[in-house]
């Protein structure tokens, strides 16, 4: 189990679709930093603000309103966020998803299957699609956070000058007033996990397409049909329930710890139930 | 030449007949939207729940709650509101998902085969256009004639027309609707989508010939996100969203630009995949 679970993980990690999935989600962080500096530089920008301020003891601007917690990747307003975000369970299933089709619906499963056993190979092909896909979702906001701090200040935000959308009750708001990067890091270790589980998703739908698409385009439609139901129940209580918007640091709708708990038992038991148990009953012949 | 187009596309759509089962998908969709919506704004304009015939709505207000985009965020921080719609980003990118891998899997099947009795390959790639852009077309048709149909049932009227109350409640927007047209309203709300679709479709047809066929997906779905956010002529996404359009009278995203832009993209796309394949080893 090992050995294969060693060169299972080798082959995500090696794979150009890993490299291309990591290096669109790093043009996604260089367009953010761009975006930021530029915001932040600008002429009469945030810089000259506070500059001003400081030198006229005259704080009728707080340097905290603008701070690296609140414009690198994971959390601004931009565009490129909104981008990164939407996309995100494409960059996630990227890295194993094609792989896990051709080898089911190609010849390889039949050579492996026999030596190791349907349960343990399907088992370690998700484990390393898990690591995969989290590695691929999070190196990109990882880099963010680490090139934005080259440019941005990181000011502790204060709640009283802060206009960052982040309410009392939302999920980790109180590290975001008192330890903003452990926040930051917090959302990532997050964002790894469902772009983990994510990444799993493409092995349920190989186990029934043969469409090498079919098993990273599914998973990514099933995730949107998700997110639209936040449509509907926005409407009635404003509670953040989309899987793809949870998984941002910065909320329009307030978010419940409960709601990434049913998240994460509904990824994990959809996993497990469709694609190892399926998986490991499923005839090789 | 004639013979070929007609081939692909009696069968291209007779074989593809259950992806048309993702427009049904997507009225449902629709449908659930509005359903909920009704029932709040039933509630706030009679007091009652289920007062919905007394609301006056349209086919153009299903059309617009559902399909109709968003305006893009308003105001920064704490005071800001946005909300990404979900239901227009699908409802183009299931065509574009119907049409994804037209090309590269018919070249990977029997395409070959059929391009050396054609004579020709740029005949192949023209019958894969016109059926890339025959299946999105039937798609919106399928798609608005289930709309119309459950309007038909409900006893809303069939117009294009948004009701005023109804758009400007839903969306805090003010709509007049006398300072419009019907024929503009019709445009905005069914061609704008449509057009923007079909040239989407072809290129991403025409890149599924460069690169594989999900990196060109991905490009699709991050192009028409950025779209939502960002107010550039240049980002097609915001021609297809009807409360972005001229006759809306917000923004000024018109019928005419959009036919001239959607044409000259779709002639590119079908240009450079022409080109693409007449480079391409198929050997």
């Amino acid at each position: 189990m090992r050995g294969l679970l060693k060169t299972e993980i080798k082959k995500a990690f090696r794979s150009p679709w890993f490299a291309s999935a990591v290096l669109i989600g790093l043009a996604c962080a260089l367009w953010e930093l761009w975006d930021c500096a530029r915001t932040f530089y600008k002429p009469g920008g945030w810089y000259y603000i506070c500059k001003l301020s400081m030198e006229r003891n005259t704080f009728w601007s707080s340097p905290e309103s603008f701070t690296l917690y609140n414009s690198w990747l994971g959390f601004s307003e931009s565009t490129a966020h909104e981008v990164f975000f939407r996309i995100l369970p494409l960059l996630a299933l990227l890295p194993c998803g094609h792989n896990i089709s051709e080898e089911i619906n190609g010849g390889y499963v039949k050579a492996v299957v026999p030596l190791v056993g349907r349960r343990k190979y399907f088992s370690a092909k998700l484990l390393a699609s898990f690591l995969a896909g989290g590695a691929a979702v999070s190196i990109p906001l990882l880099a963010s956070l680490a090139l934005t701090a080259a440019v941005v200040p990181g000011l502790t935000p204060l709640p009283y000058a802060s206009f960052d959308a982040i309410g009392s009750g939302d999920v980790f708001s109180a590290y975001y007033y008192t330890r903003p990067l452990l926040y930051a890091l917090i959302f990532i270790g997050v964002d790894f996990v469902f772009g983990g589980l994510f990444a799993c998703l493409a092995l349920p739908v190989a186990l029934r397409s043969e469409k090498r698409v079919a098993a990273l385009a599914v998973p990514y439609i099933f995730l949107l049909l998700a997110d639209a139901a936040k449509g509907f129940l926005l409407n009635i209580n404003y509670l953040e329930i989309s899987p793809l918007d949870i998984l941002s640091a910065c909320r329009y709708g307030a978010t419940r710890s409960w709601i990434y708990g049913v998240w994460l038992v509904v990824l994990v038991g959809a996993n497990l139930a469709l694609g190892l148990w399926k998986g490991g009953k499923r005839d090789i012949v | 030449m004639y013979k070929v187009i007609r081939y692909d596309l009696r069968y291209g759509v007779l074989e593809g007949w259950r992806k048309l089962l993702l427009a049904v998908g997507m009225g449902a969709l629709v449908l659930a939207n509005c359903y909920i919506v009704f029932v709040s704004l039933s509630l706030y304009f009679t007091g009652e729940i289920w007062n919905f015939g007394s609301l006056g709505a349209s086919l153009g207000d299903m059309i617009v709650l559902g399909l109709g985009g968003n305006f893009g965020r308003t105001g920064s921080g704490s005071t800001s509101s946005f909300v990404f719609p979900t239901l227009w980003y699908l409802s183009v990118l299931f065509p574009c998902y119907m049409t994804l891998t037209l090309a590269s899997d018919d070249i990977s099947s029997g395409g070959v085969q059929i391009m050396s009795r054609l004579r020709g390959r740029g005949r192949w790639w023209l019958s894969k256009c016109a059926l890339g852009a025959v299946l999105v077309v039937l798609y919106y048709a399928a798609l608005y004639a289930l709309l119309w149909l459950v309007c038909v049932l409900m006893g809303f009227s069939s117009s294009a027309v948004p009701n005023e109350a109804i758009f400007n409640t839903y969306f805090d927007v003010v709509f007049v609707a006398s300072e419009t047209t019907p024929a503009a309203l019709f445009a905005a709300l069914i061609l704008q989508p449509m057009l923007v679709t079909v040239a989407l479709s072809l290129i991403q047809m025409a890149m599924t010939l460069i690169v594989k066929p999900i990196y060109a997906f991905i490009a699709v779905a991050a192009y028409l996100a950025a779209s939502t956010l960002s107010f550039s002529p240049a980002l097609l996404g915001n021609f297809a969203m009807p409360v972005r359009s001229s006759a809306i009278g917000v923004y000024n995203f018109d019928f005419l630009s959009c036919l001239l832009i959607c044409a000259a993209v779709s002639a590119i796309a079908v240009l450079a995949g022409w080109w693409k394949i007449a480079k391409t080893d198929i050997l």
